[in-house]
């Protein structure tokens, strides 16, 4: 996993002021609503026989950035040290765009273009991020947590595995007809790393302030026995709710 | 069956009337049409092609709806057609349906517009049935190995040999198909079945007899594939006649009909008999063209079945059958009603005027000059004598060669579009050239036709005057008698050409044209589709004028 740049940056910066004060809680927990940057469109190809040839369908899978819920709690088991875990879930419908050759039924050699759009292609990202924390108070209301560690990645992704056209004598033509999916598992093993900040409302509870970086290459398998290398994750940011105790 | 043969009487078959002239006398008329088809024995063929047949028709049928024996099936609307409305009538005997005996009606606010259709005449068998429907049922459950709920029917069966059975028709769908049963209402006995699976289409991989490989549309049938187009618009059926001249015979003058079993077939879906797949790809290719290049539905605009067949004799019975039908052998023909016969070529070590003979199925050319000639049937039917026969040819051999370049590459040599005529079967050379008739005998100058009674006045001879002009108007150059220089469309813009004598042939000439006619049409036609002084009207005024037609 490439940790990036900016995300590195922030946890140096924040990290910093080094804890002039005692943690004196021992859980806190946080949940969030974050928004995922990252885009990871990608493409895929495969083949099918017809009348007699090779036909192929290349799909253009749009992966847009969007909404990401967090949740995670720590456990500060000495000093200002504490061990946590974090849950993510990103969601979202998208239409892939589907470019295939279809054979002609009366002569070898002039294929039919058909473009098509397979809408509600489904992706969703968990992950379950480990973490060793640094946990921060410069005193006052402000807490700041740093962490990282490994985060395990599970991704489901529907795939175009199948188009199906309209044609019609002189079949010179065709038009596309439906798109059919199948919602295909993968999971991988990375690393996190990322920063809370928090500001305490009152004693135990306050408002915080989350950015992470997390992302996965994900290996689905694809239609003809043929596997797609899939990224995941990325970086978020967002905010909620923090609860000390 | 074998009682209803008989080798072809004068008079009789719908072929060119030419059988036994030598072999040599053929190679002057190469690609003739034929002319009006004669009912068989029982069966009386409504097809009327003019008006005034219509109305000839139309008090007959009105007899027979009156006196029942013509009863109406279904009327319906013309979705298509503000005011019109379609009557089919089904005929019956004593009561009884006869199978296949129907007629449909084309209707314009009460009046006749068309009339087609099939009655059977000097029906004369009892109506009752001996053999119970029940026990009919039965004994077909029993040979099917299914259960069949629905009732028989009663009907008077048709039979390829003139005579009727009265028989009680069961349909019986088992494991992979669907079959039509007549029992024999007399002794119980099957007297005729088929298969009534309406398949799917399937494309196959076939190999011509020039050997190249091309994409056939066939249909799967009783576990194997057979020569049924499903794909296009109308029935493209090819036939195997697997050298049974006088079945081919009897089929071309309706004495018996052709059934599935008929059909070329293959098991695998890869075809090697070059003769049928070139005979079955290139009637759809042919179909494609007039579809594409002029919105054409085929022959009759219609979609009118088109029904190839081949192998009509055997290149190894050459030396006993060629003299009773030679044309079986040395020629392709049209003989009307979307029905192409292609002839079998001469066996290994067998030449005619310096050239091997292929099957007539292997040129594109040939196939489309011969469902051109249906067209010309259809449409300006051009009569086929003198200058207007000559034009009829000409016709032909122009979507032929219009054909040809459509689907293939230009160059010289097989399966490439040229202006040569049949030269993928009559190797090497072919039978004609449009762009130097004189080089095959031809003129290629109107001052220079043939005036003579051979050949029907020379359909096949000045037609090379019309073919050099079709040439010049598309690729320019000059007229070898006249010399005078021609600045065509250029290949790029054939379509041109095609389109101004396609539309001239078929809408604007009368039956009787002459070539200065065409002259006239082709250039009104030219006007009228790309404009006064265009390109197309030049080329088309200067190639006529090279020819000598003014």
């Amino acid at each position: 996993m490439k940790i990036g740049p900016f995300a590195f940056s922030i946890a140096l910066a924040l990290a910093s002021p080094v804890a002039a004060q005692t943690w004196p809680e021992r859980v806190h927990i946080s949940v969030n609503g974050a928004f995922q940057a990252t885009t990871h469109d990608f493409s895929s190809r495969f083949e099918f026989e017809r009348e007699l040839e090779t036909g192929s369908t290349e799909v253009g899978y749009p992966v847009q950035g969007g909404f990401v819920f967090d949740a995670g709690a720590g456990f500060r088991f000495w000093k200002n040290l504490a061990a946590g875990v974090s849950v993510s879930y990103f969601t979202r419908d998208d239409a892939a765009n589907t470019t295939s050759s279809f054979p002609h039924p009366f002569f070898f050699n002039q294929p039919r273009e058909v473009t098509g759009e397979a809408a509600g292609v489904k992706r969703s990202e968990t992950a379950v991020h480990v973490q060793a924390m640094y946990l921060v108070n410069p005193g006052g209301r402000l807490r700041l947590v740093l962490s990282g560690g490994p985060s395990f990645f599970d991704v489901q992704q529907d795939l175009v595995t199948e188009v199906t056209i309209t044609e019609t004598y002189p079949f010179d033509t065709a038009a596309f007809g439906s798109a059919k999916t199948s919602r295909e598992q993968g999971s991988a093993v990375t690393f996190n790393v990322g920063a809370d900040v928090m500001w305490m409302l009152k004693p135990g509870f306050g408002v915080g302030g989350l950015v992470r970086y997390a992302q996965a290459t994900v290996d689905l398998d694809a239609p003809g026995n043929r596997t797609i290398a899939v990224d995941a994750g990325g970086l978020y940011a967002g905010g909620g709710i923090r609860i000390l105790f | 069956m074998s009682d209803s043969r008989s080798v072809p009487q004068q008079g009789t078959a719908r072929r060119s009337a030419i059988a036994g002239v030598a072999a040599l006398a053929w190679l002057s008329i190469y690609l003739m049409p034929t002319t009006a088809q004669q009912p068989s024995r029982g069966r009386v063929t409504i097809a009327p092609a003019s008006t005034a047949e219509v109305r000839d028709w139309a008090p007959r049928i009105d007899s027979l709806r009156r006196s029942g024996e013509l009863r109406l099936r279904i009327r319906r609307d013309d979705p298509l057609t503000v005011g019109r409305a379609h009557e089919r009538y089904d005929q019956y005997y004593r009561g009884v349906r006869v199978y296949g005996g129907d007629v449909a009606e084309q209707l314009n606010g009460g009046q006749v517009v068309s009339a087609f259709g099939n009655v059977y005449e000097g029906i004369d068998i009892g109506s009752s049935p001996t053999v119970t429907a029940e026990r009919a049922r039965e004994g077909i459950e029993a040979r099917a190995g299914v259960e069949i709920g629905r009732e028989p029917e009663l009907v008077i069966l048709p039979r390829d040999d003139g005579s009727y059975l009265l028989a009680w028709r069961v349909r019986a769908a088992a494991l992979g198909d669907v079959r039509e049963y007549f029992v024999d209402a007399g002794d119980g006995s099957i007297a005729f079945e088929f298969s009534d699976l309406k398949t799917q289409s399937a494309v196959g991989r076939g190999q011509g007899v020039l050997g190249d490989t091309k994409k056939i549309s066939v249909s799967p049938s009783g576990g194997q594939f057979v020569t049924t187009d499903r794909l296009r618009p109308p029935a493209v059926n090819t036939y195997d006649m697997r050298g049974d001249y006088v079945r081919t015979i009897n089929y071309l003058n309706e004495v018996i009909q052709l059934t599935t079993n008929d059909l070329g077939a293959d098991s695998d879906n890869t075809w090697t008999d070059g003769a049928t797949v070139d005979a079955h790809v290139y009637a759809g290719w042919t179909y494609d063209y007039f579809f594409k290049r002029f919105n054409r539905r085929g022959l009759d605009n219609n979609d009118l079945p088109l029904v190839s067949l081949v192998h009509p004799v055997r290149r190894s019975d050459f030396l006993q059958v060629f003299p009773l039908v030679p044309d079986f052998y040395l020629n392709a023909g049209y003989y009307g009603g979307g029905i192409m016969v292609y002839g079998e070529g001469l066996p290994a070590g067998f030449t005619a005027g310096g050239q091997t003979i292929d099957f007539f199925s292997a040129a594109l050319d040939v196939v489309a000059h011969e469902l051109t000639h249906g067209v010309t049937d259809y449409t300006s039917n051009l009569i086929y004598q003198n200058e207007s026969g000559a034009l009829n040819e000409a016709f032909s051999d122009m979507m032929g060669t219009a054909v040809e370049f459509y689907f293939q590459q230009p160059g010289s040599g097989n399966l490439r579009a040229d202006y040569l005529l049949g030269e993928d079967v009559f190797r090497p050379g072919g039978i004609r050239s449009m762009s130097d008739p004189a080089a095959y005998g031809d003129p290629d100058h109107y001052s220079r036709r043939y005036t003579g009674r051979e050949d029907n006045g020379g359909v096949h001879i000045n037609s090379g005057i019309a073919n050099n002009a079709f040439y010049l108007a598309i690729e320019g150059g000059s007229n070898r008698t006249s010399g005078l220089s021609v600045q065509g469309v250029g290949a790029a813009n054939r379509e041109q050409v095609e389109r101004a004598f396609y539309r001239a042939f078929t809408q604007m000439l009368p039956a009787n044209a002459t070539f200065a006619m065409a002259r006239a049409a082709t250039l009104q036609s030219a006007r009228d589709i790309f404009g006064a002084n265009s390109a197309a009207e030049r080329a088309i005024t200067q190639a006529w004028t090279a020819v000598g037609v003014n």
